[in-house]
């Protein structure tokens, strides 16, 4: 049996001896880490843009894909970068030294969760865009469709006091 | 060919409840339906999340084989007023959906009854035409139509319809908005009436709803009824119920008695069907359709000796308020509608104008969807962003009003529904419309915005607006409507065709003048009571019957 650690340990080996085998490997794991790095900045400037701190990441992959695929490449990485390098930014500040339409699609895709209807997203996860969307957060309210829970006559009473 | 004793064009409603009936009491039954039958509702609530523009159809997408009017903004480029091939001046926009349980799948599923008055306009007020029925005669048949679909109301409020029993549920709560719009409302007068939002009568099981707002286009916990829940019954006692499965031609045969009935499935083979009696209950556009495509195929007169099969189209023409509160009241929580304000529906006015019926909704102006637009705007126009916008969102929307107004409009034979030469998938034709809105409904329209403006100054409103457009109620009725003469009317009080013995037409459609009031309750009453009158020739007693409610017709 393996721990966990010394299964890390192990990868890290193979992944060794595989940049030694393969001189190439080093550039795609070094590609791949820098858009590890790019992607979790986009969940950091997401949340710095929405106003909120729990986002769910793996719509993140969705938002961040979507946005890799319909807006300009260079932009979008000018914003990460603009943004890595301040911070201290406040949004409003942000969107005035950066791409204030992309900035604003950010928020948009968070709150809305509306992923282009181009592409070929599964139902689920469109589902899950809209069931996660942030506009009905910020309200303290479940997406309309998605049961309370609880029923509108207890609901109803609460809200009386 | 297959026989019957009963076949049913439409498992809708009114298709529905009457295949469940005369099933139950073992006849045999065949309802065939145009559009397919889903199920499950996992499924179709996966459609409705997934669909970035949230309208009404979302989780019950048009197919070409059996096309429906695809729902959106008056005039809208898409919008279900392109279904129609409109001939003019106005553009007809009711919406209706073609699939196994009919437009129920998605309605609001509010039940007002019509008023006493209403079955008698002309008599009362000179306009319009009077029903060949009075409200006495109907008043058995909404209680058995209020049993059935579960309607939840408060027995303490006059409605301005005397009831000889109590609604099966108990009223759903009012919202936060509806009290909030009343604590405003305090003393406020108008046309010298106090305008107070009441509790409104509604097909949903309250102890069930779960206020998921989402009651058009569906509801996640079945609280909201759909006329899936009599299919399943109907086919529980017998029915066959067929879905994807188009009627194109009824035939008339010896004695002018109808002898069968030919449709298509969907993958264009064509069958016949023979039966006893026919029931049309493909809704107020889709029956005069094919009773007009079934003239067309043989050249001979189907139903039509009156010529007023398609004519007489009707709405419940809308005009819509909205507007922006100073304070949050509480928009985005609970059923969509929930109160009305129903003290301007009837007065000597109506001799002049009609009288109107406004409801509340608590959707905000997502409904049926999500804030989008809201947000867009605090977004786009507003700048916001960061903790500034998440304060804004959950502020903003909550203080979102859209009133309602329906008015009546009066039976005009110039507006009518006739074939178009746009064919679907299957080679049968859309329907050609000539609209026009009258000036009986316009002057309502024009009072219900005077009404709007009062609420919204009431409310502080910092934005507010009477929409320009009229927008439609999705009410289509009229076009095969019911009279004694049969000069002038397509069934008589049974709702038999005037014409042929054994043919029967359900549906709003056979209504004569509409009154304010939402039609399905009404049309739902009229089934059963079609139901029994149908068991009855058949040599049968119905339920209803031995419950003592009936009176025979
Ligand atoms: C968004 C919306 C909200 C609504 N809300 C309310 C409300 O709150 N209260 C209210 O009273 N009313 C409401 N309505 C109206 C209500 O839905 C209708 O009055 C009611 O559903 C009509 O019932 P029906 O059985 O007569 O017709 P439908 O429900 O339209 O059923 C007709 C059936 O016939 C089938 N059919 C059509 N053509 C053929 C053919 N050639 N062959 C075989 N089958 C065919 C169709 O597929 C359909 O299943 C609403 C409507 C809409 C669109
Ligand atoms: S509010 Fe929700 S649970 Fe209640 S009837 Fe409407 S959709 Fe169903």
């Amino acid at each position: 049996m393996y721990s966990r650690r010394s299964l890390i340990k192990r990868m890290i080996q193979c992944c060794a001896m595989g940049t030694l085998m393969y001189p190439g490997l080093n550039i795609v794991l070094a590609r791949e880490a820098k858009q590890v790095r790019k992607f979790e900045l986009f969940m950091d400037l997401s949340r710095h843009v929405t106003g909120f701190d729990d986002l769910n990441s793996e719509l993140g992959k969705h938002y961040y894909q979507d946005l890799i695929n319909h807006s300009d490449p260079g932009t979008l990485s000018e914003l990460l970068t603009v943004y890595s390098e301040n911070k201290d930014l406040t949004p409003a500040m942000l969107m005035l030294k950066t791409d204030q339409p992309l900035v604003q699609s950010v928020i948009q895709l968070w709150y809305s969760g509306w992923l282009t209807p181009v592409d070929h997203t599964p139902d689920h996860i469109k589902a899950m865009a809209y069931t996660e969307s942030l506009a009905w957060k910020a309200m303290g309210l479940v997406p309309r469709g998605v049961p309370k829970g609880q029923l509108w006559q207890a609901i109803a009473q609460q809200t009386l006091t | 060919m297959e026989q019957y004793d009963v076949v049913i064009v439409g498992a809708g409603i009114a298709g529905a409840l009457v295949a469940d009936v005369l099933a139950k009491k073992r006849f045999s039954v065949l309802a065939l339906d145009a559009g397919p039958e889903v199920q499950d509702r996992e499924k179709l609530l996966e459609r409705y999340y997934a669909d970035p523009s949230k309208h009404s159809d979302s989780p019950y997408p048009s197919n070409p084989k059996a096309p429906q009017p695809i729902p959106g903004v008056p005039g809208s480029p898409g919008g279900a007023a392109d279904h129609y091939v409109q001939t003019g001046p106005d553009k007809f926009s009711s919406s209706y959906l073609r699939q196994v349980g009919g437009t129920t799948r998605h309605w609001q599923g509010l039940t007002p009854r019509l008023m006493p008055v209403d079955f008698r306009i002309r008599s009362a007020y000179g306009a319009g035409v009077d029903w060949p029925l009075s409200y006495e005669d109907i008043e058995p048949w909404y209680v058995a139509a209020e049993r059935e679909l579960g309607v939840s109301g408060d027995n303490n409020i006059d409605y301005g319809s005397s009831r000889s029993a109590d609604f099966p549920y108990p009223a759903l709560s009012q919202s936060p908005l509806d009290r909030a719009l009343n604590q405003a409302l305090k003393g406020a007068i108008f046309e010298g009436l106090p305008i107070k939002a009441i509790p409104q009568s509604s097909a949903r099981d309250s102890r069930l709803c779960q206020a998921s707002g989402s009651c058009t286009p569906i509801c996640p916990v079945g609280a909201r009824y759909d006329a899936l829940t009599h299919v399943n019954r109907a086919r529980q006692n017998g029915a066959v119920i067929k879905e994807k499965s188009v009627v194109n031609r009824i035939v008339v045969g010896e004695n002018g008695r109808i002898s069968h009935i030919h449709y298509k499935t969907w993958d264009s083979v064509e069958h016949k069907v023979g039966g006893k009696y026919f029931m049309l209950s493909a809704n107020a556009i889709e029956t005069p359709k094919l009773l007009l495509m079934s003239a067309q195929a043989a050249n001979v007169n189907v139903a039509n000796s009156s010529d007023q099969v398609g004519r007489n189209l009707m709405d419940h023409p809308a005009q819509v308020g909205v507007a922006v509160a100073k304070k949050p009241l509480g928009a985005y929580l609970g059923p969509q509608v929930t109160s009305v304000f129903n003290a301007f529906q009837d007065g000597v006015f109506r001799k002049e104008r009609s009288g109107f019926l406004t409801y509340v909704f608590n959707s905000g102006f997502g409904y049926p969807g999500g804030p989008d637009n809201s947000v867009k705007r605090l977004i786009y126009e507003q700048g916001l962003s960061g903790k500034s916008l998440r304060q804004a969102v959950a502020d903003q929307p909550r203080r979102e009003l859209i009133l309602f107004s329906q008015t009546e409009m009066l039976g005009n034979p110039d507006n009518r529904v006739t074939l178009s030469k746009r064919l679907d998938a299957l080679g049968m034709p859309h329907p050609s419309v000539h609209f026009s809105y009258d000036d009986y409904s316009k002057a309502a329209l024009s009072k219900a915005q005077d009404l709007h403006q009062l609420v919204f100054d009431k409310v502080d409103a910092v934005f507010n607006l009477n929409v320009p457009e009229i927008f439609s109620a999705d009410h289509m009725m009229g076009t095969t409507r019911m009279g004694t003469d049969p000069k002038t009317s397509v069934v008589d009080a049974n709702l038999r065709s005037h014409d042929h013995d054994n043919l029967y037409i359900a549906g709003s459609g056979v209504f004569p003048s509409v009154g304010t009031a939402n039609p399905t309750l009404t049309l739902a009453a009229l089934s059963l009571r079609l139901a029994d009158h149908l068991a009855d020739k058949l040599g049968g007693t119905s339920l209803i019957q031995k419950s003592g409610l009936y009176r025979k017709p």
